[in-house]
């Protein structure tokens, strides 16, 4: 990796009596593996659906143990099934006297909080979690080896209805200590800027020259990026201190997109390259189910987009974590277009009444091939001997479990896991009796080196989703 | 003001079940005290924030040092002037990034271009209830991403013809390398963007990007980079606010005229300040408080301020975002603006008229819908109500709208939305492990919606849904949208009895008995006051507000509630001009 000099670093260091630290610019853009890539990597990822796990009948696999039968919800899986290990009977527990990480009587948008950080939710319907979630658990330890310390993508759009609503599922904790949250980005096309302006395949293949106009916009808009960062030093020396410290983000992510637009990197392995840009992200509809207002911005184009990009940066290298939220909570998405119905109506709404349990199921079942899909990609790209698959530990959790066809539970859920990490257990069907569903993110971190066995209130692995 | 306060501010928040963290002030207590009886948590809460967070009033001018604490002096080495005797500062702030909604509205005023699409590429603002809360824009990689393609796609649409560009440069370039011409938009550009005029050093960086235009043979290429580094730079992203020291007063700082002027617009109009604005600055006529009360008496006529008093009662009221097709949406949003400007503006009646007005403004949509005769002729006109069941805001769409689940009003949620919204008094979550998703099983076997809500009048529930839902209930006989039902949706045989309560104020049947209720009430009034102030300070209230607070009060108590007469009150008493630094914090978006 070629990186600019940190001219200005010395002047931060230097500026008598407001000493502006970096607190974790080398952590946001980290020193690339493209020199040391003896050493595999090994990467995480979360995938969160706001919509219930199917009920039984359509997705607990009648098989127990290796070569499980695939019901309804999980036919997407198709061939990778021998990759996917599904975990059946988990349980969420709601909160009360003795019980820990529980989700509460407010089902949506408090079940976010304990299935991605551990931490119980005060019945508050506030989606965003409480505690640092298990992807950047993971970052801190991965971060300081790869070009991004972790990606966040959505694909939802926006939630439609409540439009207020952060959609967010990965919550850090900032080197001064404070829990902050890191928005997912929604539009393949700036996740795509992002990922790849500055970057280099190892291999030269044709077609990928910048097209001219396109290398003088970057330069364009390095030399502008430049400015506003400089800029932004000198207002940040003239601020007090605590002016200052609520700028500081902002100037250090100005920084981490300077750098990355200023280096090269080169990536890591035979099998990366660099994808082609998308175009304009895909529009939104919107349509009335009843009185209310669903929408749907082709979702399903959008989260093959996001998938290559991770494939392609888990591939590269330039990031060894990921989450990628299919969609909110409560999911306010047109089902029509998604699911090719007849009629308007959105993700939540099928569940109670506004579709058929198959449909329903049907619904979950488009977040497990989108999972599947990353999870195909992943197992045909060549890594070593084996694949990226083989290096990766991967999770899908969903809002909730179905309880008789009453969706609003923490009881009978199931995640699916994929990825060879660590020694993990692929492609069997693994009944929990009632443990917490972060007992099997503990089991899929400790796959890519966590060395406790503690995600917030939670704690224990489960010895049996290794090989 | 010593610093150990701010300490025990953020004790506050740190104790705080919710982001909501308003004591039940003043006018709250008698609530509050009923709530206490009834065992409502939250209250509790609140009674031992009180307790924490004394609301003992500052004497104003005069502030105890504490030995020490390091002043956070933004300008070392200028001279302090002493706060004039009579001003009572504003409570501590942060500096603000603006709004979606605010960038928008800047955008649009600098480059005549409409971005409001494009800006969904930013984070969403936190709507608690005002979307303008420092606390909660942690910035992040998305964010400066976002920045960065809204201020290309910016500059693209305001430069796509060659009639716009140059009507915006303001000059016709004699060639690509033309300084001069792109000097003169440097320093206009600049001057409305930032607030401020450009440094001579400032406007020779700019130009920095003349040779660029000059390699692509294409002067209007510098332009755009032009635009798209000041749209994005920190002091258009933010409202900074440096100052220069105040005598006796460590934490606090007198703004410049700029900063002022930029504070007053971004109050008044939610957008970046105009040029007859920067304009009276420049004068020095906004630095005087003839001037300064002549400007914001401009900024509040206009339609711009307008605007804004009706987007703070939409967020405090959150009819901001209603839920209905989008012609109804715009109806209702007709109807209570139309109410609210009259009642504001036109009429300069007392704010409470909002809640007591005979009449509504309705065209042949809406009218069906509540009932009233349609006007003959399309458009919306002013219809008086034919009996006195119905009167002011809460009668309308846009408030009934509010409180709504599983396709049906929900008294709960209604009677949370008056306590909360119109008498700040904070109702606590269920407890935890307690299921609000249904609706609560029914009693006796029967589904009728006052029955199925007596789950609630027992046991754990009861603290607090007996304070809430018979509010709801007094509202039961209307709709979602409004219409007038005397039974439950689909279930002839429940007739509604339309009859509520509100704790110590009052029973009653209807929104215009609510709303007498509540106007009767000093409760509403300070919670206007608490509002009024967390829209202008950017937060919730706090203890150091008190002097603030009480000053605002008594604007409008002289004014009788003539909300525009008190704002300027208000904001021609100095308060204005001077910052308290509000410590760092950060929250997390709901």
């Amino acid at each position: 990796m070629k990186t600019k000099a940190l001219s200005r670093r010395s002047v931060l260091l230097g500026s008598a009596g407001a000493v502006i630290a970096l607190p974790w610019l080398e952590a946001m853009v980290g020193k690339g593996a493209g020199a040391q890539a003896a050493v595999v990597p090994k990467r995480f990822f979360v995938g969160w659906g706001g919509v219930t796990c199917a009920r039984g009948e359509f997705s607990t696999p009648t098989v127990i143990g290796p070569n499980y039968d695939l019901k309804r919800t999980l036919l997407p899986l198709g061939a990778t099934k021998d990759d996917v290990t599904i975990i059946t009977d988990l349980r969420l527990p709601p909160n009360g006297p003795g019980s820990y990480g529980g989700g509460s009587g407010s089902f949506h948008n408090c079940t976010n909080s304990p299935l991605l950080a551990g931490i119980s939710n005060p019945n508050d319907g506030n989606p965003t979690p409480k505690g640092v979630t298990s992807d950047q658990v993971v970052a801190d330890l991965t971060a300081a080896n790869s070009r991004f310390r972790s990606l966040e993508y959505r694909v939802q759009l926006r939630n439609y209805r409540e439009n207020a609503k952060a959609g967010t599922m990965s919550m850090r904790k900032t080197a001064q200590g404070s829990l902050q949250p890191n928005p997912p980005q929604p539009s393949p096309m700036l996740a795509y800027d992002s990922l790849f302006t500055g970057f280099t395949p190892p291999t030269a293949m044709p077609g990928m020259m910048r097209d001219p106009a396109e290398q003088a916009r970057l330069l364009r808009d390095e030399s502008v990026l430049d400015k506003v960062s400089q800029r932004s030093l000198l207002l940040l020396n003239r601020l007090g201190d605590a002016d200052r410290k609520r700028m500081q983000r902002h100037y250090d992510e100005i920084r981490a997109l300077e750098l990355r637009i200023s280096s090269t990197f080169q990536g890591a392995t035979l099998s990366c390259s660099a994808l082609p840009r998308p175009g304009a992200d895909p529009t939104t509809s919107e349509a009335y189910y009843g009185d209310r207002v669903v929408g749907y911005s082709n979702e399903r184009e959008r989260a093959k987009l996001l998938n290559s990009l991770i494939h392609m940066a888990f591939t590269c290298d330039l990031t060894r974590t990921s989450t990628l939220l299919m969609t909110y909570a409560q999911c306010c998405m047109d089902a029509q277009p998604l699911l090719k119905m007849e009629k308007v109506v959105d993700l939540h709404e099928l569940g109670h009444g506004g579709g058929t349990p198959e449909q329903t199921s049907d619904a979950t079942g488009w977040h497990v091939e989108v999972f599947a899909e990353l999870v195909t990609l992943l197992k045909n790209t060549p890594e070593g001997t084996g694949s990226v698959l083989d290096n990766t530990a991967m999770v899908l959790l969903f809002e909730g479990g179905d309880d008789n066809g009453e969706p609003h539970t923490g009881d009978n859920m199931w995640m699916l896991m994929a990825g060879g990490a660590g020694g993990l257990k692929r492609g069997h069907h693994v009944p929990a009796n009632k443990k917490h569903p972060l007992n099997v993110t503990i089991s899929a971190m400790q796959a890519v080196g966590l060395q406790t066995d503690t995600l917030g209130e939670i704690s224990g692995r489960m010895p049996e989703l290794f090989v | 003001m010593p610093i150990r306060r701010f300490a025990a501010r953020s004790e506050w928040r740190a104790l705080a079940p919710s982001r909501q963290r308003f004591g039940c002030s003043i006018g709250g207590v008698l609530i509050a005290a009923s709530l206490l009886g009834a065992g409502c948590a939250s209250t509790q809460d609140n009674a031992k924030h009180r307790s924490q967070v004394p609301d003992v009033p500052t004497t104003p001018g005069v502030s105890p040092t504490t030995p020490g604490t390091v002043a956070p002096t933004q300008g070392p080495g200028q001279p302090a002037i002493p706060l004039p005797v009579g001003v009572v500062p504003l409570g501590p702030t942060s500096i603000a990034r603006q709004s979606r909604a605010e960038y928008v509205a800047s955008v649009q005023s600098l480059l005549g271009v409409d971005m409001t699409a494009e800006v969904e590429a930013l984070p969403r603002d936190a709507f608690v209830p005002f979307d303008n809360e420092p606390s909660f824009q942690a910035p992040s990689s998305a964010l400066i991403q976002g920045l960065g393609l809204v201020a290309r796609q910016a500059a693209d649409k305001a430069l796509a013809t060659p009639a716009q560009r140059l009507a915006l440069v303001g000059c016709t370039p004699v060639g690509p390398a033309d300084e001069a011409c792109f000097r003169s938009f440097v320093e206009k550009f600049g001057r409305r963007a930032l607030h401020r005029p450009l440094s001579a050093a400032e406007v020779t960086d700019f130009v920095s990007f003349l040779p660029t235009a000059q390699q692509a043979n294409d002067f209007f290429v510098g332009i755009s980079m032009l635009i798209q580094a000041m749209l994005q730079d920190l002091e258009f992203v933010y409202r900074t606010e440096i100052g220069s020291p105040v005598a006796g007063m460590p934490e606090a700082v007198s703004l410049t005229d700029w900063e002022l002027g930029a504070r007053l617009s971004y109050l008044l109009w939610g957008e970046t300040p105009d040029d007859t604005l920067l304009t009276n600055v420049e004068t020095g006529a906004l630095g005087t408080a003839g001037g300064f009360l002549t400007e914001a008496t401009r900024l509040l006529a206009d339609p711009r301020g307008v605007a804004r008093i009706n987007r703070f009662h939409s967020l405090w009221l959150g009819y901001e975002e209603l839920p209905h097709l989008p012609a109804l949406n715009t109806a209702y949003r007709t109807e209570t603006d139309a109410l609210v400007t009259r009642v504001v503006f036109e009429k300069g009646a007392p704010w409470f008229d909002l809640f007591t007005s005979p009449e509504t403004y309705v065209d042949q949509e809406l009218a069906p819908i509540y009932g009233l005769p349609a006007p003959a002729a399309p458009g919306f006109s002013w219809v008086t109500y034919p009996d006195a069941t119905r009167a002011g805001i809460l009668s309308q769409g846009a408030l009934l709208s509010s409180g709504a689940k599983n396709g049906d009003s929900s008294p709960t949620l209604r009677g949370k939305f008056i306590l909360e919204r119109l008498l700040c008094t904070h109702v606590a979550p269920p407890p935890p492990g307690v299921s609000t998703e249904v609706p609560a099983v029914g009693m006796g076997g029967t589904t009728c919606k006052s029955d199925r809500y007596m789950a609630h009048a027992t046991g754990t529930c009861a603290g607090c849904h007996s304070q809430m839902d018979p509010i709801g209930f007094g509202l039961e006989n209307y709709d979602t949208q409004g219409s007038f039902r005397t039974t439950d949706p689909g279930k002839p045989e429940c007739t509604i009895a339309g009859t509520g309560q509100l704790p110590s104020l009052g029973t009653f049947k209807g929104p215009a008995e609510l709303g007498q209720l509540l106007v009767k009430s000093d409760q509403l009034g300070q919670c206007l006051t608490d509002h009024i102030m967390q829209f202008a300070v950017q937060r919730p209230k706090s203890a150091e507000d008190a002097p603030a607070l009480a000053a605002l009060r008594k604007n409008l108590d002289s004014t009788q509630f003539s909300l525009r007469e008190a704002l300027l009150a208000w904001l021609g008493s100095g308060s204005f001009r001077y910052r308290t630094i509000e410590p760092y914090t950060m929250q997390v978006m709901p």
